[in-house]
């Protein structure tokens, strides 16, 4: 019976602990922001980070956020002529990309190119005993690897999340431009009453989280490995997974807390 | 009498779950160049790092410059790890970092360091161990001696009291060992210690001026 319970309560244990290592984690890089020393050290890590995950991704992020921008477009025309809802066209664009897509998506992203750089970076690092190295030479890890890699995929994230949604609907309003006979202004009226700053607002909220989630998760990951090579892709696997999965699950949570 | 730069007391070191040494006790003077020899599996790098205040030993106490390293807050533990070096056995240098940037790395973090004099005290260090063609290159392009010889210019840039070096001469020509004896006598000259693990007795002998042999999971001293 003992076996039965600590089996069905295992997995919730281990959860909460999880939970709870990853809050210390970012705690602990919080707080390391307060060191006086290596501010311009830890700040060019910062720069660096953002480069990587925002800068750099801002060619593919364009093409998809156009693609799909354009692909809603395309289903929604398929349908609201049919009720007769034609130039509603504009606001369900705003809508679906601004509300649930743009900050999923843009998640996604994230989690692709920069979550799975950091576990393999980190983990790498450990392998080397390149972390050891740092923290021999009495550098506080938290302030120059962990902090500099949330600070930089929080802002990061939240720079592509409004650049997704630009792009999306710019190919959203082209599309609709070229299929649909609505002249120009009642379309442009049509976005533009769609668009509402409380969904930028939701949107940032939820890249924010889905941003401390992405890099913590990673970050963890990375700096469980503890010595073997091979225990680096797992890391970056688990990494992925996990991400994906808690910002799944955050983007509910906060639909649920705004729009319910 | 002066306090020993570092103390072991009833150390006990695990590995794999399993304690692999135990009843360590152990002073370093100041001046002195300590070497600990074992072979694989012996736990002498695991020591080390109990040594420099890197790892906790399961059992034991360590005390660097009379502080015990694991009883110290933050602030306190850094300010104490900036009077050591560490040398690794593969130089453990920071991947996606130059050679030079390595070397600042220290003097920018703790002593805040930019521009001109950074740029001369880095290039005085890389100068002394024959770093200058590799100023721009990233570790993984730099050969394995070079990169040594660069973990140990890393690790000596802020002047330590207390040097620790794991296996310093593997991958080391003659002129690079005879450069790392050269830092060694130097660190001794300022009244500082080096501690050393090797797996070579002979060569242990030559250098050092203490040896502990690691066996049968404890630590044997004999002089050098």
């Amino acid at each position: 019976m003992t076996k039965v319970i600590a089996w069905a309560v295992d997995p919730f244990v281990r959860v909460a602990v999880y939970i709870i290592e990853l809050s210390a984690l970012f705690y602990e890089s919080l707080r390391s922001l307060f060191t006086i020393q290596g501010r311009k050290v830890v700040l060019e890590a910062t720069e660096r980070q953002i480069l990587f995950t925002g800068v750099e991704a801002l060619p593919v992020m364009g093409l998809m956020a156009f693609i799909l921008g354009a692909v809603v477009i395309l289903q929604a025309l398929t349908q609201l002529p049919k009720l007769g809802a034609e130039e509603a066209i504009g606001t369900v664009l705003v809508m679906v990309i601004i509300r649930e897509v743009g900050p999923l998506m843009t998640a996604l992203m994230v989690v692709g190119r920069s979550g799975s750089a950091i576990a393999i970076e980190l983990g790498n690092m450990q392998v080397h005993e390149e972390i050891t190295a740092i923290e021999a030479m009495g550098i506080n890890t938290m302030h120059f690897l962990t902090a500099p890699r949330i600070i930089g995929v929080v802002l990061s994230m939240v720079c592509l999340f409004l650049y997704f949604d630009l792009v999306a609907l710019a190919g959203g309003f082209l599309v609709a431009r070229w299929t649909l006979s609505i002249p120009i202004g009642r379309l442009l009226h049509s976005f533009a009453v769609g668009v509402q700053f409380a969904d930028l607002i939701v949107g940032i909220v939820k890249c924010t989280l889905n941003g401390i989630a992405i890099s913590l998760i990673c970050i963890y990951q990375g700096l469980e490995v503890k010595g073997s090579p091979t225990e680096v892709p797992q890391a970056a696997t688990k990494a992925i997974v996990r991400s994906f999965i808690v910002c799944m699950v955050l983007n509910i949570f906060v639909t649920y807390l705004f729009y319910r | 009498m002066k306090e020993p730069l570092l103390t072991c007391r009833s150390v006990a070191i695990e590995k794999g779950g399993k304690t692999v040494l135990e009843g360590i006790d152990l002073d370093i003077a100041q001046g002195e160049i300590f070497a600990m020899v074992g072979g694989d599996g012996t736990g002498k790098s695991a020591l080390l790092l109990a040594c420099a205040g890197i790892s906790p030993p399961i059992r034991g106490e360590v005390r660097l410059f009379g502080i015990n390293p694991f009883k110290v807050g933050r602030y306190k533990l850094r300010s104490l790890r900036s009077r050591l070096g560490m040398v690794f056995q593969d130089g453990a240098l920071i991947s996606n970092m130059t050679i030079f940037q390595n070397l600042a790395l220290p003097l920018r973090y703790h002593l805040g360091h930019e521009g001109a004099i950074l740029e001369r005290r880095v290039k005085e260090k890389m100068k002394e161990f024959g770093l200058e063609p590799f100023r721009d290159e990233l570790p993984a392009n730099v050969p394995a001696g070079m990169r040594k010889m660069a973990g140990v210019a890393r690790a000596t840039i802020l002047g330590p009291e207390l040097l620790f070096c794991d296996e310093p001469f593997t991958w080391l020509d003659r002129k690079e060992e005879q450069k790392l004896l050269e830092v060694f006598h130097r660190v001794q000259a300022f009244q500082g210690a080096i501690v050393l693990v090797m797996s070579d007795m002979n060569r242990a002998s030559q250098i050092a001026d203490r040896i502990g042999s690691l066996e049968k999971g404890t630590l044997r001293l004999r002089s050098g």
